[in-house]
């Protein structure tokens, strides 16, 4: 009598568990049931939000609320043997990948623009910066006059970019801007003295001094330059996966792991919880 | 299941139409001239290959093993960021901040040096298939060996190489694109800079693959008729021993 009470417990809550498969599927959760495969496009260098571990494995804060979505798809769709898999993205091939459905899901650094979402959709802000400045202490830069007759080096293709250009119309800047190809470049450009000072979001400017074996030569000075909310990218026209998406996040934050997560990947780095960042998580916490 | 929504419209307007056509401007700059450090530099060691002389063809072929095995993307590196490094601070210094545009020289010297190692190989090879009996001729009535190479080999040698050589010629201009790593705005990086504005990126690369395209078959066109007109007519197909 147990057993049969315990497996009428067991159908039911197989059939409670399953209303996804009830409705029609469209978007990204019909194509993980289809191919039973949710596909996670990872950043290799956008720290601490996604890189190589020891294993070159990719880990990261971003990479972990990525993987978590991807729990709770296998959860919507009630199948647990979705296989969850990770595919390199850079600035140049994320929108691309993500459209034509190579990658389910991007995470790294993306700012949610406007712009962008005439492209793509963004899930729930995890993390907000902006573009500031970091300078080479020998400069006297201290602010963004004082960049006039000085070199400045940017990534190709980033905000960042945008944010600068726009700087040097607006505040007429009469200064050398220098391309660079990726962080790594744009720091040693700084330490070889190629240039004065560098435009990057500013967590990933502290991420960049954690590493540089020179970092009491450079300082993070003047404001921040712009706003830049960083967003999971997903495909458009996708509510039931972005609904998922989003539920999985709010869930994080409104139990305050979140803060945990912040507390052991930024913590170690100097990056300090902003009230922007602490407001992020507060306001996107929505109720069941 | 693609939501990508197109805009061919992007690379037609300004300013994405002009930044696509400045950097048509910097390929074809920095092709044209590492081509002419290419030629000329590859042309003097390929003949030192060729010399009697073996300490100077031991020099030449250490060049060309040398630039030829190291890939340009890393060579595009060593020249941008560890050069100012090894030289005097005031020379380094120089090239990193008061040279204009020091990323384009730095490709300049870069493609040109390497591009040089393939060259020497085309006019080595092109000196080493005039028959010998052409050269112990010449000698033997009396040419010296600078007279002999000027008037003999140099002659033949470069006009049998002209198809190769306009081939590596097609080659430099594609390489350009490897120059975007250290900053240099040519095609590859204002069709990419366009992307990061616009994220347009299939009509940027489209725009860019369209524009390499139209200029290797514009110097293709140019170049045929370099080879038609310096062909020896019968020279390749008479057998020679």
């Amino acid at each position: 009598m147990i057993l049969f009470r315990l497996a009428f417990a067991a159908v039911a809550l197989c059939v409670m568990a399953a209303p996804a498969s009830s409705e029609e599927l469209y978007g990204t959760l019909k194509k993980v049931h289809d191919t039973k495969s949710f596909t996670i496009g990872y950043r290799e260098a956008s720290f601490p939000f996604a890189y190589y571990d020891d294993q070159k494995k990719p880990t990261g804060f971003a990479v972990e609320l990525c993987t978590r979505i991807g729990e709770a798809v296998k959860q919507q769709l009630n199948m647990p043997d979705i296989e969850i898999r990770y595919l390199p993205v850079n600035s140049q091939t994320r929108i691309p990948l993500l459209t034509n459905g190579t990658i389910d899901i991007e995470c790294g650094s993306s700012t949610i623009s406007l712009g962008r979402q005439e492209q793509v959709d963004f899930t729930y802000s995890f993390y907000v910066t902006g573009g500031r400045l970091l300078a080479s202490k020998e400069s006297g830069i201290k602010d963004v006059e004082d960049l006039n007759g000085k070199a400045v080096g940017v990534a190709q293709g980033t905000s960042n970019e945008i944010t600068i250009n726009q700087l040097i119309k607006s505040r007429k800047l009469n200064l050398k801007l220098v391309y660079v190809r990726d962080h790594a470049e744009g720091m040693l450009a700084l330490e070889t003295g190629r240039i004065d000072a560098y435009v990057h979001d500013e967590v990933g400017e502290y991420a960049l001094l954690a590493k540089s074996t020179q970092r009491e030569r450079f300082d993070l000075v003047g404001p921040l330059l712009s706003f830049d909310p960083y967003g999971l990218m997903i495909r458009r026209d996708d509510s039931a996966f972005k609904l998922v998406a989003n539920r999985a996040l709010a869930t994080i934050y409104r139990s305050g792991e979140i803060y945990q997560m912040f507390k052991r990947d930024f913590e170690p780095f100097g990056i300090p919880m902003t009230p922007a960042v602490d407001w992020t998580y507060k306001l996107n916490a929505l109720p069941e | 299941m693609s939501a990508y929504n197109w805009n061919w419209a992007v690379i037609v307007s300004e300013p994405y139409v002009g930044w696509l056509l400045d950097g048509l401007a910097v390929t074809v700059m920095l092709a044209l001239s590492s081509w002419a450090i290419a030629l000329v530099l590859g042309t003097v060691i390929g003949l030192a290959r060729t010399l009697p002389s073996a300490p100077l063809r031991w020099l030449a072929t250490g060049y060309v093993e040398l630039f030829r095995n190291i890939p340009v993307l890393v060579q595009m590196f060593l020249w941008f960021f560890v050069l100012p490094e090894l030289l005097p601070r005031e020379a380094g210094h120089w090239l990193k901040r008061d040279l204009p545009h020091p990323e384009f020289f730095s490709a300049m010297v870069c493609l040109g040096l390497y591009t040089a190692s393939r060259v020497a190989e085309q006019v080595r090879s092109g000196i080493t298939s005039v028959p010998p009996g052409l050269a112990a001729a010449a000698r033997a009535s009396g040419l010296s060996l600078a007279q002999t190479y000027r008037y003999v080999l140099v002659p033949l040698g470069f006009r049998i190489i002209v198809p190769p050589l306009t081939s590596e010629f097609l080659g430099i201009f594609k390489n350009t694109s490897i120059a975007l790593t250290i900053g240099v705005m040519e095609i590859t990086a204002s069709s990419r800079q366009i992307e990061s504005y616009t994220f347009q990126g299939y009509e940027a690369f489209a725009a860019a693959t369209a524009l390499y395209l139209l200029l290797a078959l514009l110097l293709l066109f140019l170049t045929r008729r370099i080879e038609a007109r310096t062909r020896i007519p019968g020279w390749i197909a008479r057998s020679n021993t």
